[in-house]
């Protein structure tokens, strides 16, 4: 168990800046996710955690002592990699039992003449227990004398996780772990991973570029973007009271519908606004908040361009006159609209999140503008 | 098959067998005069099969009027402690190149390429002149220790090293094996197809040898094979080829042997080699 703590981390490949000063502090058991496009600095601050890259600035604090100058090996963390990493000329039980063997045997009885030695024995016989337990607890059992060649993409996932997992870590470090996987698998992995965290009770660091694995499995959610941590919060609160507009739009999917505004009498948005007005704005509005409507009385219109039909959810895709692709939610049971239907769009005022010029949430309750 | 493609098949085989026979025509001239009586070899008809079978006069003439054994057992120790300490060399070295991220890795490996380049007999003598001033001429040492650092060797391997995934070693790091296992417990077994190749290479070449040893050793203690069938050469008086082409057979034919054994992962190592 372990809390970790970043402190003004900063990374620097010689003039480009990949970490711009990163606070973060997880604590003891949580299951927090870094989240973001690829080249945001994810997986170079979990590198920099594990202590397998060198951070150009600020420290990494485990349990509330710095690690900085600890080799990888000495941090008591261990990690997970997107391709798996496993040791292709061993087989599954001798990969999981390498940590075990590097940690606890001496070069003597690591040697060809040591496998001799008494001692040597009996913790190869004690390690062989914890990794038949650890196979028991992933099913994997039948798999251990196969060599990872012959397994499949689900089979290595499950063989790295109890690599990682056989040393018993104060916490884990995931780079991606899913992302080799197919849709299907990655769906059942989602729930295996979460379900381990629940029982071992130890902090696990996920990075992924996938804000669905994110929302379905972290306590936390850390959404990094181009170096920097824009927001760190429960999924609910990423999802329903995003502090930044790039946050908003990388979290949910279909994608946050985002409109050019202008703020009228203080605190009426107005879509329909002057070129020369002040006070511009982005208005943002998730697809399950809006709902169509006729065309009298909706603050915004436009014609059905395309529908997509999901089963459970009609996402209908509306161009408005202004020229923007706004996503609209609807119900399969209701009235089902067609496409070239000219529809009116209404939103939900509550759920509306109005963001600066600059990207920054404007906290306060609108109102819409009275329709034309 | 359509006759069409059956014909140039059979033009390409044909073309094929051609070349390949122009190539093991010496080598079928070897063995076959090493089967032959004197008289035979020097006759006027050319047969390859003799009508009178000397086997086992050539080949125990071979055997006794040089000590051959010994020549092939001093083959079998140089060409060995050299593929041993060049793999002792070549492996960390190329594990770093590859691998490593230091100050000045660019420009050692523009060394290693350098290297590549300098034909072995333009530094022979600075070398005898520095084995001499060491005290290790005519001995083991001599023959051994020039060529521990193969950048032949360490080439090859970089590029192999280059396709193993960077998050194999990065794996091993977080498992707790320091630098040096990593070499020998990961990068080791994976390359075990290129070091094959590597090893065909260097155990050809060092078998084949005749050069250096010719430079660095007198006393016949030390003879190599191919020095060897030298000495035996000038041993008797004349040239008795029917023994000495039963000599070079005899010495040939371990790396024949090695090369059959090894051919599946040579050619692995071959192709893998820079790819993944």
């Amino acid at each position: 168990m372990a809390s970790v703590n970043i402190r003004s981390v900063v990374k620097t490949f010689g003039e480009t800046h990949v970490l711009k000063r990163i606070d973060l502090d997880i604590r003891d058991g949580e299951f927090i996710s870094l989240v973001g496009p690829s080249g945001c600095g994810k997986s170079t601050l979990l590198r920099i955690i594990s202590g397998l890259e060198q951070q150009s600035g600020g420290s990494i604090l485990l349990d509330g002592a710095t690690v900085d100058r600890i080799r990888p090996r000495d941090r008591d963390l261990a990690m997970v990699f997107q391709s798996y990493a496993l040791y292709p000329h061993l087989t599954v039980a001798e990969n999981i039992a390498v940590p075990l063997v590097m940690r606890r045997l001496n070069t003597t009885e690591r040697s060809l003449l040591g496998t001799l030695l008494p001692s040597a024995k009996a913790k190869r016989k004690e390690i062989a227990g914890e990794v038949g337990r650890v196979c028991d607890a992933l099913s994997i059992s039948m798999l251990k004398d196969r060599k990872p060649a012959s397994l499949s993409g689900g089979q290595r996932q499950r063989v790295a996780l109890a690599r990682a997992m056989v040393r018993k870590p104060s916490a884990f470090l995931m780079d991606e772990p899913l992302s080799n996987l197919d849709a299907k698998m990655r769906v059942q992995a989602r729930g295996e991973i979460a379900a381990l965290h629940r029982q071992l009770g130890s902090t696990f660091i996920y990075v992924t570029h996938d804000q669905a694995e994110a929302m379905t499995m972290s306590d936390r959610i850390a959404v990094m973007m181009g170096g920097e941590i824009l927001q760190v919060d429960t999924p609910d609160q990423i999802y329903q009271m995003p502090l930044d507009l790039r946050v908003a739009e990388f979290i949910g999917s279909p994608k946050i519908n985002v409109l050019q505004a202008a703020l009228t009498e203080g605190d009426v948005l107005s879509f329909t606004f002057a070129d020369t007005a002040n006070n511009r704005v982005q208005a943002a509005f998730r697809p399950e908040a809006a709902r169509l409507a006729g065309i009298a009385n909706a603050p915004l219109a436009g014609v059905i361009h395309h529908i997509e039909n999901l089963g459970a959810d009609l996402f209908v895709q509306v161009m408005t006159a202004g020229g923007n692709l706004v996503v609209v939610r609807c119900d399969p049971g209701g009235i089902r609209p067609a496409i070239g239907d000219k529809v009116g769009i209404v939103m939900d005022e509550a759920r509306l999140h109005v963001f600066g010029t600059d990207n920054r949430r404007i906290e306060g309750s609108y109102r819409l503008e009275a329709p034309l | 098959m359509t006759a069409r493609s059956f014909v140039s098949s059979a033009l390409r085989h044909t073309a094929l067998l051609l070349i390949a026979a122009f190539a093991l025509l010496p080598f079928a001239v070897m063995v076959s005069t090493s089967i032959k009586p004197a008289d035979e070899i020097f006759s006027e008809t050319l047969r390859w099969w003799p009508q009178k079978l000397a086997v086992i006069e050539n080949y125990t003439e071979a055997f006794s009027a040089a000590p051959l054994m010994l020549y092939l057992m001093n083959g079998v120790v140089v060409t060995a402690a050299i593929f041993f300490l060049q793999v002792l060399v070549t492996l960390p070295a190329a594990y770093a190149l590859a691998k490593l991220h230091f100050f000045g890795r660019r420009l050692a490996f523009g060394f290693v390429l350098f290297c590549l380049l300098i034909p072995y007999q333009a530094i022979a003598v600075p070398l005898f002149i520095l084995l001499y001033y060491v005290g290790l001429l005519d001995s083991y040492s001599a023959l051994v220790l020039p060529f521990t650092i193969s950048v032949f060797g360490i080439f090859l391997m970089r590029q192999f090293f280059m396709g193993v995934p960077d998050d194999l070693v990065d794996a091993a790091r977080m498992d707790g094996m320091s630098e040096l296992s990593i070499v020998w417990r990961v990068m080791l077994p994976a390359a075990i197809p290129a070091l094959t190749a590597f090893g065909v290479f260097s155990i050809v070449t060092h078998w084949n040898d005749y050069f250096w040893p010719l430079v660095a050793v007198s006393s016949d203690k030390y003879f190599t094979p191919p020095l060897g069938v030298m000495a035996f050469r000038n041993a008797e008086a004349g040239n008795d080829f029917g023994p000495l082409m039963a000599a070079a057979t005899i010495i040939v034919a371990p790396l024949l042997c090695l090369f059959l054994l090894a051919q599946r992962r040579f050619i692995e190592g071959i192709a893998f080699t820079g790819i993944k």
